[in-house]
């Protein structure tokens, strides 16, 4: 075990996966960059995110590929390699930009193997790097998971830690399907334990961040760490809340949800995107549809408004769903009679 | 590039093959039993058995939504392909893609496509793919005259330049893009300068001379199998049917097809460059046609009474494991 | 198997869910007879004795003394003597306890026998035992261990047909049937209102038989509301009570007397008048006038020419102004199918009796038909209100604002009265005059009526009216 950020654990299993499985290609824009520019430097980044130093002097121009910035073509040209026998690992900068590829995300490598019979896989993943938090406004903060999980044939991913992050990135790597792989961009240097050497961490299968009988809180990406405060802060007013991270939003745990909130009767659902047919709402939908009869309380909402992302520091602070409305909302949750 | 009698043979056959295939689903879809969109390629066949012979199985194509001959021509089976047209369960995609879906990825057929211009970017990876494993493998994207003015396919095409990715963009000019004229929709009205001004190698044949479609594949694939990067194609064509079937062709010319059925079919004129080359090849070429009447007899047979998929099959083939 | 009987923890009374056997009083083997304590069972509030129901053995006792049990939990077992031990644990084994378990089992479960007798059988719980490859969520698991269902008819409706608890609580119901009675019409009411009226006021206009069509909505985009149709019975029901929105007038009604009631300090005075000469007049100028005069019209010319003298109760109160008025002008209570209104007499101190007859008579057929102009219905400075043909003795009506006072006229009545003749029966009625008290001062108010009463009292003086 060593302490490692979310960069660093995502960087390392690029590296172990691309030295382990030669198959393995990695492409996106700047993903070394340099290339064609006066300096002569090969790797003069290293993505902007950092998440893929190293690999271009390692592994070579052929399978570390910067592309041109086109995403349609970065994405279907993933799609296609990985029809032709790679695994492609595409990185999208910013998860905002789906909106120039998302014929090739959902048309595409969502339908090829359902389309084809079932028998044809698309191995890909594409890196989706998202969320609030750096003031970088309306296209470039959004938490667009929600509309890759409404598409059959796409698996998503959410890692909140750097042992997530590893193991989930493994997985993805290796499985067989497309994976949207979400990192929140103010998650990136967030510490923890990471086991050394082989760490999968399956699909659908959430993890339990806090333990406790008065309330089911299930938090997605970012939040999850506000909510940890929130749960800690409550539990040593003798409020304890299962506290949720269901890490892949598809295939969604709901086993463990629904499990969760037989035993408390009560559901805050904490989500960065905003309300209308977001991923809090279908989890909300599923459980007022499976467990009614458990249910004690209205089931609470906390999600980011239905606006744009604005820019300026007060105004994303209030965007952004944090400790506060949070806790509120258990708060309010607890207390239904 | 020179010809044998079997290559004749050979041509001719594939090229029958998707005339028949394609003239017999015409006279079909009108019975109302085939289900959905059908986009036919009669007219066209040159381009796609000129571009496919001088592949073999590990070379990829991507197709369109006018697929059939593109998949005929790479080697699909004309019995499954009909049984996916007619939704059957035991079709190329059990029932699951149809006629703008079939693939075929043991023969190198990475798929139609519903989408114009959603081919190219899908071809440039498999490109990228072949030249990661150090293979001569080209990959093909067709597309038409429509789809050379969309965006992906200009991002796929400058990709494959930077790159250096052995990707060919075969563009089949026939003249429409869905209802609307190239004269007005391909604002250059030249896609081969187009694509040149990429950086790629650009030519451009006619679309209706099997001869030349192969002349210039094999000049792309000398370039792109050498590691020179892509190569783009431009063949004018026409197609004798509508966009879909169905559409009532209202845009097209008075006596428009008949003109080119009788003077520049890509069949007739074949028959006579043939005969040129080898002469005595008319009895050969004519039991081609009753061999291929007859597979199509028998693909459209076995269609028609083979059993559809169940409603339990929607669930399945959706991941590969979730 | 002869025939074995359970005792299980009774339920007394509908709060209690377990009991502690407290004693046993009756040892297995026994002979038991009928009406004799076998338990005592302690609940939260008592202990209880447990009489034996028949006559019979005590064959097995299941419950220890000191333990809690949940009601219908099987505490001991009674049957013919001899009856064999197996027989006996066959039957705790299967045994289900009566109540929501019991009702949904299709069928009793097969009884099955031990093959080791077990003497301290645990409280039989009907368990359910869950295959140990089947899916189950956490709360049908602890369901699970209480209730006997059978899992083979639950169709799980989590992820990948998991059994979730609400799967296993629908088990143990029986479904609601739903639907398979009688075709039901389920067409919006009307069709030419489609989608531009809220359901509601679909609803609402089909129940009431009304016409959607020409209704001008106020909703979005004209949008018919169900305040936007005009107002009808109800009916709720056969049996029910009928419930009536209030009319449009009936809101005005009510807005405008419970303001007054609330803000204006009402007082009233009250005096008799002997209207023995005003009935002789009246009877006198009808039996020779073309124009009847009633005792309504007499009273509003003296009413009249009663407030020329006493201005101060001729007035208007706006906001804290007193609006003083020149003219009398005397609204009278009409009583209409839909409520109260007031039409009014303009200049009722200058009009004569026959003028205001003419005019009272035109005002109240013009308000029961409900043409009269609004120009009829505005300026009154004072209201009267007559109830007298209904019998009433006295009232007190409520000042019709911005007025400042009411006449409330009862009806006339036979009295006695004392005379220098002795007792003497005449004709009184009673008038009560309602006072705005911010505006009016008791003196004011009684001084006004002292005037009104003579006047009536020698209706010589209305003679020239």
């Amino acid at each position: 075990m060593a302490i490692k950020n979310i960069r660093e654990a995502i960087n390392e299993t690029l590296h172990h996966e691309m030295e382990r499985d030669p198959n393995v290609i990695v492409l996106g824009e700047d993903i070394s960059g340099g290339a064609g520019t006066p300096s002569g430097k090969r790797e003069a980044i290293g993505g902007i995110w950092g998440t893929t130093g190293g690999l271009l002097p390692k592994f070579g121009a052929e399978r570390v590929i910067d592309t041109p910035i086109s995403e349609s073509a970065i994405v279907g040209a993933a799609a296609g390699a990985s029809l032709a026998g790679k695994r492609a690992v595409a990185e999208l900068m910013f998860a905002d930009f789906i909106g120039v590829c998302f014929d090739q995300l959902y048309n595409q490598i969502a339908k090829f193997r359902y389309m084809f019979g079932g028998d044809v896989s698309c191995p890909v993943v594409i890196r989706l790097i998202y969320g609030a938090g750096m003031n970088s406004a309306a296209q470039h903060s959004q938490a667009m998971y929600s509309f890759l999980t409404a598409v059959p044939g796409l698996k998503v991913v959410t890692p909140t830690n750097a042992a997530d992050a590893k193991g989930l990135l493994t997985t993805a790597i290796r499985d067989d399907d497309p994976v949207m792989f979400f990192e929140h961009k103010a998650l990136y240097t967030k510490k923890c334990e990471v086991p050394d050497g082989e760490h999968l961490v399956p699909f659908g299968r959430a993890s339990l961040v806090r333990q406790g009988d008065a309330a089911t809180v299930v938090a997605i990406g970012r939040m999850v760490s506000f909510a940890e405060k929130t749960a800690d802060k409550l539990a040593s007013e003798g409020i304890g809340v299962d506290l949720i991270d269901p890490r892949t939003l598809s295939p969604l745990d709901e086993d463990t949800i629904i499990d969760s909130v037989e035993q408390t009767g009560r559901l805050i659902v904490v989500d960065e995107s905003p309300p209308r047919c977001s991923v809090a709402g279908d989890i909300a939908a599923t459980v007022a549809a499976k467990a009614f009869s458990s249910l004690k309380a209205p089931i609470e909402l906390v999600t980011a408004p239905h606006t744009p992302i604005p820019f300026a520091r007060e105004l994303e602070r209030a965007y952004v769903p944090g400790p506060d409305k949070i806790e509120a909302s258990i708060r309010r949750c607890v207390g239904y009679q | 590039m020179t010809i044998g009698k079997d290559d004749l043979l050979r041509m001719y056959r594939q090229m029958r093959t998707i005339r028949e295939f394609e003239e017999r689903l015409h006279l079909e879809i009108q019975t109302g039993e085939i289900a959905g969109f059908t986009h036919l390629y009669s007219g066209q066949e040159a381009v796609a058995v000129g571009v496919c012979d001088l592949l073999d199985h590990a070379d990829t194509i991507v197709s369109t939504h006018r697929g059939h001959g593109h998949c005929i021509a790479k080697g699909c089976d004309v019995t499954a392909m009909m049984l996916e047209i007619y939704g059957r369960a035991d079709g190329l995609c059990n029932g699951k893609g149809g006629s703008m879906h079939i693939a075929d990825f043991e023969v190198g057929m990475l798929g139609a496509n519903g989408i114009v211009g959603g081919g190219p970017p899908i071809a440039v990876g498999a490109a990228i793919a072949a030249r990661i494993d150090n293979s001569d493998r080209v990959s093909v994207a067709f597309g038409g005259d429509g789809s050379s003015n969309q965006g992906t396919v200009f991002e796929a095409m400058n990709m494959a330049v930077v790159l250096k990715a052995p990707a060919i963009f075969v563009f089949e000019n026939n003249g429409y893009g869905e209802h609307t004229g190239a004269d007005y929709a391909v604002g250059a009205n030249d896609i081969r300068s187009r694509s040149e001004a990429f950086g790629m190698l650009s030519l451009a044949g006619d679309g209706n001379d099997v001869f030349d479609v192969r002349d210039k594949m094999a000049a792309a694939l000398k370039h792109a199998r050498a590691g020179s990067g892509p190569v783009s194609l431009e063949f004018a064509t026409q197609r004798y049917f509508g966009h879909f079937e169905g559409d009532p062709q209202r845009y097209r010319a008075k006596g428009e097809v008949d003109e080119a059925r009788t003077s520049v079919d890509c069949l007739k004129q074949f028959r006579e460059h043939a005969t040129v080359i080898a002469a005595d090849i008319s009895d050969e070429l004519d039991a081609i046609d009753k061999a291929v009447l007859e597979l199509i007899d028998s693909a459209v047979a076995t269609a028609k009474s083979a059993p559809p998929p169940t409603a339990d099959d929607v669930l399945t083939g959706v991941y590969g494991t979730y | 198997m002869s025939t074995l009987r359970a005792l299980t923890m009774p339920k007394w009374g509908i709060e209690m869910s377990e009991g502690v056997v407290a004693d046993w009083f009756m040892r297995e083997g026994e002979a038991v007879a009928k009406g004799t304590t076998i338990a005592a069972i302690e609940t939260e509030k008592i202990v209880n004795d447990v009489e034996a129901e028949f006559d019979t053995h005590c064959l097995r006792i299941v419950a220890d003394v000191g333990e809690a049990y949940p009601v219908g939990a099987l505490l001991a077992v009674f049957g013919e003597a001899g009856t064999s031990a197996g027989d006996v644990d066959a039957f705790i084994m299967g045994f289900v306890p009566a109540g929501d378990a019991a009702d949904v089992v299709d069928e009793p479960p097969a009884q099955t026998v031990a093959s080791t007798p077990s003497v301290a059988a645990p409280p039989a719980a009907a368990a359910t035992s869950i295959p140990a490859d089947m899916a189950v969520s956490v709360g049908a698991r602890a369901l699970l261990a209480e209730v006997s269902v059978d899992l083979g008819a639950i169709d799980g409706s989590g992820r990948h047909g998991r059994v979730l608890k609400q799967d296993v609580e629908q088990a143990l119901k029986s479904p609601r049937a739903v639907g398979g009675v009688a075709a039901i019409d389920n067409r919006i009411g009307s069709t030419v209102a489609g989608l531009a009226a809220t359901p509601i006021a679909q609803r609402l206009a089909a129940a009431r038989g009304i016409e959607l069509t020409g209704i001008v909505g106020s909703g979005t985009y004209g949008r018919v509301r169900a305040r936007d149709l005009p107002d009808e019975i109800v009916d709720i029901g056969e049996d029910g009570p009928q419930r009536r929105p209030f009319s449009r007038m009936r809101k005005q009604i009510a807005r405008r007397l419970a303001a007054s009631y609330r803000e204006i300090p009402h007082y009233y005075l009250e005096t008799h008048v002997n209207v023995d000469a005003l009935l002789v007049a009246r009877e006198r100028r009808n039996q020779s006038g073309a124009i009847r005069v009633s005792l309504n019209d007499y009273l509003i010319a003296a009413v009249g020419r009663t407030l020329v003298k006493h201005p101060d109760l001729n007035v208007h109160v706006d906001d804290e102004t007193i609006v003083a008025f020149d003219d009398v002008n005397v609204a009278m209570a009409v009583a209409i199918d839909e409520g109260l209104v007031t039409p009014v007499i303009k200049q009722a101190d200058r009009l004569t009796l026959e003028q205001i007859a003419t005019e009272s008579r035109r005002l109240a057929d013009g308000a029961r038909r409900g043409n009269l102009p609004f120009a009829d219905f505005s300026g009154g400075t004072f209201t009267v209100s007559n109830l007298g043909m209904f019998g009433v003795s006295r009232f007190t009506a409520i000042i019709n604002p911005p007025q400042a006072a009411i006449l409330s006229v009862g009806a006339v009545r036979r009295v006695p009265r004392e005379t220098a003749d002795g007792i003497v029966f005449g004709n009184e009625l009673t008038v009560t005059l309602g006072c705005d008290h911010r505006v009016i001062d008791g003196a004011v108010g009684g001084a006004m009526l002292a005037t009104l009463k003579a006047l009536l009292e020698d209706p010589a003086r209305l003679a020239g009216a």
